[in-house]
């Protein structure tokens, strides 16, 4: 689609109306290009693999494979257009159709494209990717693959009924990495990182392969995009990834994020309107994101939401988050044609009045960046389905700062923030000025930086929001509505001016968890030590964990039980994570052997954190996350484990849990 | 002359009726390899309970059969149970062999419900299975033959049965755990020698076709909750299973594929009655097999985005079955004229009824029947698939309906739910899969949930991570 509208301020924001709700355009298309809206860098690999491909080799006989791996919206198919954008089709399609595979004529051999390997094949029934793998080596043809994950389980699956091939050798080298085994080393990996994995494949006859394979999705765009040099050569090297999010405090600068740059960039292309208006949030929104405080702000708004939400933005969500932020949900309410004479129009004082009334002011407030992007105010107000349906605030509500207003100021307080909001409201009633207030306090206690960043806009309305909530005119119904409206209102604001978001002390612990992968930060340690392994009596030092042995629920004995009953003593076991990407896991090992594994998730780690001491506490996510710790525990109690099980009676009955042994072996069958 | 069996018109399950305990499941299957005991020169059943809920009170004399309590009684029999256990190894010298027998007992001891006589016993052993039969939980002399739906539903799901059933392949899963673990070993022996009277000697026999009944491969129905039960059981029940699964989980996981089996396939059923009225008062052109191979809902799994109203599954589901049942009533008692050699298929029956003017008025009329009253198929599916407790030490997290105020029922898994069907999708513990697989095995038992949903499930069972490969190329790990 291409706008054929004269480029002003107002046409470029109606370009956000093509991106406001994704669409299979924004997913596969991150460089926009049927808007003018600015291009996104790639995630790391994809435009270096992209480049490497494009690159003439030397040798002729050398074969290029270029796997890339990731969901919809991660830029797989924008890469390949650029790949073959300047080959010639070996047959010109002329259906509208998505194919499968298109062939080119590259300039040593033919170049393959399985663009989306999710279509089935016409000519291979069964395992056609790893067919089509195998039909490249046969017939010495480049090979460029769009898959997901799920493709190539299921590929090599189906395969185990065949034969391996040397396809299946790098679907699974492709899937799961460099193997161990040296004898059943197919392909030669020389460069490795979680999101990319350089190798090569010496074939018979003095030929070989090079392979590249992207894993698009594992980075976030809101994490730094690590640094790759030399793809493709003997020299490459690829910068570990590193979670370290941009907004928070003792982020390095010059860590730029995908998001953080792309914001940018739409800011820099969007510029300001010619005219200024006392009533225009969007401008307000515009001038506000321009500070680096608030870009930083807005990153880490997104990053928490995606920690908490366990879902990975992708292009279609980044762009949607972006139209959101600066023009809220007007794309669901008005055409883009319409926008400048909404703006126009944008006015609390209706009825020539001199005084605005507070469902006006609330009307255009509700469009600020900060109610946007929690959908303040917007539909979801009244349908709180969009909650889970709409793409991007089924990610960002979960961290609605407002949802945490935890006590202390940001500047005395390692996680609390909301006593200043409080005191300003509290002053607003007494018709004091919110920003004089929480700069009084912030001066109180040595802050010298703004404590608040506001813009001319938010003068407006807290001026008509002091003047309304000290008026004696107002219902005492009515003016309870508008004091818990502006708190929320200022609470926002206030919590982007310091990097707050809902559950910030969770999401932090992730991150840092993520950091220190294998070694479990100190706080979420003990929480996780209460959960797993509860002593049986919290009170006293040397407390064992004993579990029940034969229970649907493996819930730790602590105390005495109703009745008595068998346990299992759990033997000492350490525990360590491993992080692939953004996936963190919790690793427990006995006796050196891994036993199980679980995902650390925002969930489990509200669930550490509500452990206050000994005894584990309750979330709203405790529903979620039991069945997932049961299962943990209960690795304890597989069979084979029960040879050596030290095995207790315990009850109210006895005054000590009393050991019980088990001499029979198994059955002789 | 009535319609044939033979036909494929009725697939031959017995009435059922609401299971209360739902440990009997299995133990129902491990009666039906063991002989029954009468007692009374042969006169009067018996009906065996592992222990009264209130253990105070006498329980309820029954005229028609005998019932009988497993659990020791008396502290004679407890010391007894105790010291069968110290023969078969255990060794304690702090307890009395009255303690230990009691904390074994209290370790095996199933659901206590709040509403009835009996507290089960946990189905971990065979012998501790044959602590409860079916008469006994249900409190009634002829109780509906779990077993034999069971073993029909398995059959019905699998294109050659072999010389395996559902109960036989049971038996197997339960002797291997025996092999591996010393602790469930000494509590099946000393329970055989001590709580199972003398005269009760198990057999658990296992005939070449165990106990089902010889049926033809037109009775299998590749795409049906029965043939995903087929294939699960025989997953459940191999020894990577047993030997990945603690005692209690694959109890837990083997009592949830019952259940689902169960409810489901008697939800199937009914749907496929209606289907049969539907087919004869349509003009379409039949194919026996894709008649029989279509997709059917059983639950209806709207999206969880719905107004609880619109996901309610209890009506549509209680119309359906109640439809179905007074289809199936109405078909199997109609006289027709022509031999059963004229309509020896399902297509022929179809085809003759249509021209019957008096068989489309009475199936149009039936087909518009409002639910009024409760036929056993619905307590048996509301009882199977809703989730039992919601909250607490006994919470049911193997559940797929849970009740929305006193009116609705929506779908909503329990975690464990989505866990267990999951992994058994996966094929092996520790492998992986996809939810497209998963969402083949979701639509053979009639279920059309939406993919995010699933997704999220999935998600909040810690087995999956969304952001990675999204849609169907989400992968998932089996929670074992």
């Amino acid at each position: 689609m291409t706008d054929s509208m004269p480029e002003t301020y107002w046409t470029r924001l109606g370009y956000l109306w093509n991106v406001a709700t994704g669409g299979p355009e924004v997913a596969a298309r991150p460089d926009a290009d049927f808007s003018s809206l600015p291009e996104a860098d790639t995630p790391p690999g994809i435009s270096e693999a992209t480049e490497w491909f494009l690159r003439t080799s030397d040798n002729p006989d050398q074969r290029k494979f270029l796997f890339l791996v990731g969901g919809p919206g991660a830029g797989k198919s924008h890469a390949t257009r650029k790949i073959v954008r300047e080959l010639e089709p070996t047959e010109h399609l002329t259906d509208e159709l998505a194919h499968r595979r298109y062939d080119y004529k590259g300039p040593h051999s033919i170049v393959t494209l399985i663009n989306d390997a999710t279509i089935p094949s016409q000519k291979y029934s069964q395992a056609p990717l790893l067919q089509e793998v195998d039909e490249s080596i046969r017939m010495d043809t480049d090979l460029v693959v769009c898959v997901n994950r799920g493709i190539l389980v299921e590929e090599l699956i189906e395969s185990n009924q065949v034969t391996p091939t040397v396809g299946t050798k790098i679907l699974e080298w492709v899937k799961d990495g460099p193997t161990e085994d040296q004898n059943d080393k197919y392909v030669e990996t020389t460069a490795h990182a979680d999101y990319l994995r350089q190798g090569c494949i010496p074939l018979a006859d003095g030929k070989k392969i090079q392979i590249i394979a992207v894993f698009a999705d594992v980075c976030s765009l809101l994490e730094a995009r690590p640094n790759i040099t030399g793809l493709g050569t003997d020299g490459v090297v690829l910068e570990p990834y590193s979670i370290r999010t941009e907004g928070t405090p003792d982020s390095a600068p010059g860590h730029v994020s995908i998001a953080g740059s792309l914001l940018n960039k739409v800011l820099a292309y969007i510029g300001m309107p010619e005219k200024n208006r006392d009533w225009d949030p969007i401008a307000a929104n515009l001038h506000l994101l321009s500070d680096p405080r608030i870009q930083k702000s807005w990153v880490n708004t997104l990053r928490a939401s995606e920690v908490a939400s366990g879902f990975k933005y992708t292009f279609r969500e980044l762009w949607g988050a972006i139209a959101r932020t600066i023009v809220g949900e007007l794309p669901h309410r008005i055409e883009r044609t319409e926008l400048e004479q909404y703006v126009e129009t944008l006015n609390p004082y209706t009825n020539d009045t001199d005084a605005a009334q507070p469902e006006d002011i609330i009307r255009i407030a509700d469009l600020r960046w900060t109610q946007n992007i929690y959908g303040a105010g917007g539909r979801a107000s009244t349908d709180r389905s969009l909650f889970d349906s709409d793409p991007v605030l089924r990610l960002t509500h979960i961290v609605d700062p407002m949802k945490d207003a935890l006590p202390g100021a940001p500047w005395a307080s390692k996680f609390g923030w909301f006593d200043p909001v409080a005191e300003a409201v509290l002053g607003a009633t007494e018709g004091l000025n919110p920003f004089e207030t929480i700069t009084e306090l912030a001066n109180e206690s040595g802050v010298t930086a703004d404590p608040i960043i506001a813009s001319k806009f938010d003068d407006g309305v807290i001026r008509e929001f002091q003047r309304i909530l000290s008026s004696r005119d107002l219902d005492e119904q009515k003016k309870s509505y508008c004091r818990n409206w502006y708190a929320a209102y200022l609470g926002r604001a206030f919590a982007s001016s310091h990097n707050v978001t809902g559950f910030r002390e969770a999401t932090d612990i992730w991150i840092n968890a993520c950091e220190l992968s294998p070694t479990i930060p100190t706080q979420l340690k003990h929480g996780l030590d209460v959960l797993l392994r509860p002593k049986s009596d919290p009170s006293s030092r040397r407390a064992t964990t004993l579990i029940p042995l034969f229970e649907s629920r493996t819930i730790p004995i602590v105390g005495k039980g109703p009745t008595s009953r068998l346990a299992r003593l759990l033997p000492g076991f350490k525990m360590k994570t491993e992080r692939v990407g953004e996936v963190l896991e919790l690793i427990l090992i006995e006796d050196e052997t891994e036993k199980a594994r679980m995902i650390i998730d925002f969930a489990l780690i509200r669930e550490a954190l509500a452990a206050a001491e000994d005894f584990a506490g309750l979330t709203e996510m405790s529903e979620q996350t039991s069945p997932r710790l049961e299962r943990f525990r209960s690795a304890q109690l597989q069979p084979q484990s029960m040879r050596d099980a030290d095995i207790h009676i315990v009850g109210n009955q006895l005054s000590d849990d009393i050991q019980v042994k088990f001499s029979v072996g198994g059955l002789e069958i | 002359m009535t319609i044939d069996l033979a036909s494929g018109v009725f697939l031959g399950l017995p009435r059922p009726e609401y299971v209360s305990l739902p440990e009997t499941f299995i133990s129902a299957l491990a009666w039906s390899l063991n002989p029954e005991r009468k007692v009374d020169d042969d006169r009067l059943s018996i009906g065996r309970i592992f222990r009264p809920v209130d253990q105070s009170s006498s329980l309820p004399k029954r005229q028609s059969f005998s019932l009988e309590v497993s659990s020791p009684q008396t502290n004679e029999a407890l010391v007894n149970f105790g010291s069968a256990l110290k023969s078969h190894g255990v060794q304690q010298n702090t307890l009395g062999l009255e303690g230990l027998a009691t904390a074994v007992l209290n370790s095996i001891a199933g659901i206590r419900p709040t509403n009835g006589i009996a507290q089960a016993v946990s189905p971990l052993t065979p012998h501790v299975s044959l602590l409860q039969n079916t008469r006994g939980t249900a409190a009634k002399n002829n109780p509906a033959d779990i077993a034999r739906y069971i073993e029909l539903m398995y059959a019905m799901g699998k294109q050659e049965m072999g010389h395996s059933s559902a109960a036989s392949k049971w038996y197997s899963a339960s002797i291997k755990r025996l092999q591996y673990d010393p602790v469930l070993t000494t509590i099946d022996r000393a329970v055989k020698d001590a709580l199972l009277p003398s005269s009760d000697i198990p057999t658990f026999t296992i005939g070449e076709t165990g106990n089902t009944s010889a049926f033809s491969t037109e009775s299998f129905f590749p795409n049906s909750p029965y043939a995903w039960f087929a294939r699960v059981w025989d997953r459940l029940t191999s020894e990577e299973w047993v030997r990945a699964l603690p005692a209690r989980v694959w109890v837990d996981w083997a009592t949830t594929v019952l259940r689902l089996a169960a409810g489901l396939g008697y939800l199937w059923e009914a749907v496929w009655y209606g289907d049969i009225a539907r087919a004869i008062l349509t003009e379409e052109n039949l194919d026996q097999e894709r008649f029989r191979d279509r997709d059917r809902t059983t639950v209806p799994w709207k999206s969880s985005r719905a107004q609880v109203s619109i996901r309610d599954v209890s009506a549509p589901m209680k119309r359906t079955v109640v439809r179905g049942r007074l289809i199936r009533d109405y078909l199997q008692n109609l006289q027709i004229e022509k031999s059963s050699d004229d309509v020896d298929s399902l297509i022929a029956v179809i085809e003759d009824l249509r021209g019957r003017k008096d068989v489309t008025e009475k199936l149009t009329e039936l087909l518009g029947t409002r639910a009024s009253r409760s036929p056993n198929e619905w307590e048996l599916i509301r009882y199977a698939l809703v989730a039992r407790e919601e909250s607490g030490p006994y919470t049911d997290y193997y559940g797929l309906i849970r009740p929305r105020g006193r009116r609705f029922s929506i779908v909503d898994p329990g975690t464990e739910w989505i866990a267990v069907i999951a992994s058994l999708c996966a094929g092996h513990p520790g492998a992986k899969t996809t939810v497209s697989n998963l969402m083949f095995d979701l639509n053979q038992m009639g279920l059309q949930p939406e993919i995010n949903d699933i997704i999220s499930l999935l998600e909040r069972a810690g087995i999956a991570r969304g952001s990675a490969d999204a849609d169907q190329g989400v992968e998932i790990t089996s929670a074992y």
